[in-house]
């Protein structure tokens, strides 16, 4: 059960991967239906592999690196699978697929089920288990918000008429600050919740540790992006970049925690 | 707002910019980031994690010459949350009175929209508003209350220190069963019936007592031929939290985001920032 928990997940990224590489030699600029059902079948087989963690473990997979893969990685593929069947942009499909692809590079390799170890502080009360489900919810927001900026971006550098584009870059600057006002809001609800949690177990909401510096260099940089409707004089571009910022500050976590 | 002098008005304006926000929060993200990798790669040794044993004004007194790095990069931060406080502020300031000018005008309008863009309005500022009093609260418990690292904890001893509300006597120390999690120490304040007890890590009289494993340091007060202290030890350590104040604000500022996002998802469908 272990290694078909295991494989199924693996087998999960190389259907995305699959799909991905699919999207690329299409010529087409809307998701088809072949790599559509890839994708789909791909979020099945991650679902799967959730179950049989969480049955073998007998709880939420949630550890440090299986957090990273497992849950935040099926976020992202249920956000891919609906804006693929809403948009069928091929190129805001192919940059949700890349923000999925380096989430799993940072949660390589992936542990089998039974040599997972839960953090003390996430087997008591339900503050903090429920901050950190919330906090995932927020990475998978951000991670949209990632590849709206990363798409943005691209479609910016094409000529629109050679393109046809689904959505259009105007479009996407939209959602882009739609988006981090949202994950601002969920990330600010798991930082509260989370207080609370700490408060109870550990008696200060804060302590300074690389997690919480991080935390409160993520929530400056969002915050700062969602006032940057009301600031002339910079470069439209700006937003996309601090977008493509941010997701890279939460991956440069992980590489911070492995110093 | 119509009885403010121009010029003031105009330092309000300025100070109220989102610009200045926008430009204080990007070099407040580059800062912390750049904290973190420092508390983690050690590039100041364990300069921020002393942080977390000693009062913020004990440690700028007593241990800023120690880690020089991190006193800078406390110095700069201060100004730094300083100058976005009076931004904040300043926009609090604005909003309130365009508030009661709007609720006015609202209240004589006829216009279906007036209330909810009112409400809206109001959530806007419940958001600032409680911002400004969370960073009001940090600089609060900053510079009041306790928190030390205190005496070593051995069966059987009384605790003294002079920061400590009442001197405790340690009757019974539980070692976890797994290495990550701390022991438990159970404690009794002096002179006190044995009745009286309870359990650190854990809250007694409004202060958070918890366990601390620290490297035993020597001891230069103690005789020759004594055996000097070795390995691990365990440490006392106090705080003193106001947390009703603190989820006072944690749950106005939830309040305001969260009305906020549902006023703006239910009743304004398209962004309308106007």
């Amino acid at each position: 059960m272990d290694e078909i928990a295991r494989t199924l997940f693996y087998l999960s990224i190389s259907l995305y991967f699959i799909g991905f590489a699919h999207l690329c030699f299409q010529k087409d600029n809307t998701v088809k239906s072949t790599p559509l059902a890839i994708l789909l079948s791909a979020l099945a087989v991650h679902s799967l592999s959730i179950v049989l963690y969480a049955t073998i473990i007998e709880s939420v997979p949630m550890d440090m690196k299986t957090q990273d893969g497992l849950l935040r990685l099926w976020g992202v593929g249920v956000v891919l699978a609906f804006v693929s069947i809403k948009y069928r942009d091929k190129i805001l499909a192919q940059t949700i697929i890349f923000a999925l692809l380096l989430l799993f590079i940072s949660a390589f390799p992936m542990q089998l089920p039974s040599k997972m170890r839960m953090p003390p502080h996430l087997s008591k009360g339900l503050a903090l288990p429920l901050s950190v489900l919330i906090y995932d919810l927020s990475v998978v927001i951000f991670a949209y918000c990632f590849s709206l900026s990363v798409a943005c971006w691209f479609k910016k550098q094409v000529n629109k008429s050679d393109w046809g584009c689904i959505l259009s870059g105007k479009s996407l600057y939209g959602k882009i600050n739609d988006c981090a006002l949202w994950g601002l809001f969920v990330f600010t609800i798991s930082q509260i919740v989370g207080s609370f949690g700490k408060l109870t177990q550990q008696g200060t909401y804060w302590e300074w540790n690389p997690m919480h510096l991080v935390f409160v260099s993520i929530w400056m940089l969002y915050a700062g992006m969602i006032h940057l409707k009301w600031v002339n004089g910079f470069s439209r571009r700006l937003l996309p970049a601090l977008g493509v910022a941010g997701f890279v500050g939460i991956m440069g976590f992980r590489v911070i925690r492995m110093l | 707002m119509n009885r403010i002098s121009p010029r003031f008005k105009n330092v309000l304006e300025m100070l109220s910019s989102a610009k200045l926000f926008f430009g204080l929060s990007m070099i407040l993200s580059i800062q912390f980031y750049c904290a973190a990798i420092l508390c983690k790669k050690g590039f100041d040794g364990s300069g921020f994690m002393t942080l977390n044993d000693h009062h913020l004004v004990d440690w700028i007194v007593n241990f800023h010459s120690e880690h020089s790095l991190v006193a800078a990069w406390l110095f700069i931060t201060g100004i730094l949350l300083f100058v976005m406080a009076l931004n904040v502020c300043a926009r609090v300031f604005i909003e309130f009175n365009v508030l009661l000018k709007f609720r006015k005008s609202a209240a004589n309008s006829n216009n279906g929209r007036a209330r909810p863009i009112f409400f809206r309005k109001a959530f806007v500022f419940l958001i600032h508003f409680s911002f400004i009093l969370m960073i009001f609260f940090y600089f609060i418990s900053s510079v009041t209350g306790i928190k030390f690292l205190g005496p070593v904890i051995e069966k059987g001893k009384l605790l003294k220190h002079p920061l400590l509300p009442v001197q405790m006597e340690c009757l019974e120390i539980v070692k976890s069963k797994t290495r990550k999690e701390k022991p438990m120490v159970v404690f009794k304040p002096a002179d006190s019936d044995k009745k009286v007890q309870f359990q650190i890590p854990g809250w007694y009289e409004g202060i958070y007592y918890d366990v601390r494993n620290t490297i035993a340091s020597p001891d230069i007060s103690a005789p020759v031929d004594e055996k000097p202290n070795r390995g691990l030890q365990l440490r006392l350590f106090a705080h003193r939290f106001n947390v009703k104040f603190y989820s006072t604000v944690l749950i106005l500022w939830f309040s305001g985001f969260f009305c906020f996002m549902m006023a703006r998802r239910l009743i304004f469908w398209k962004s309308d920032w106007e």
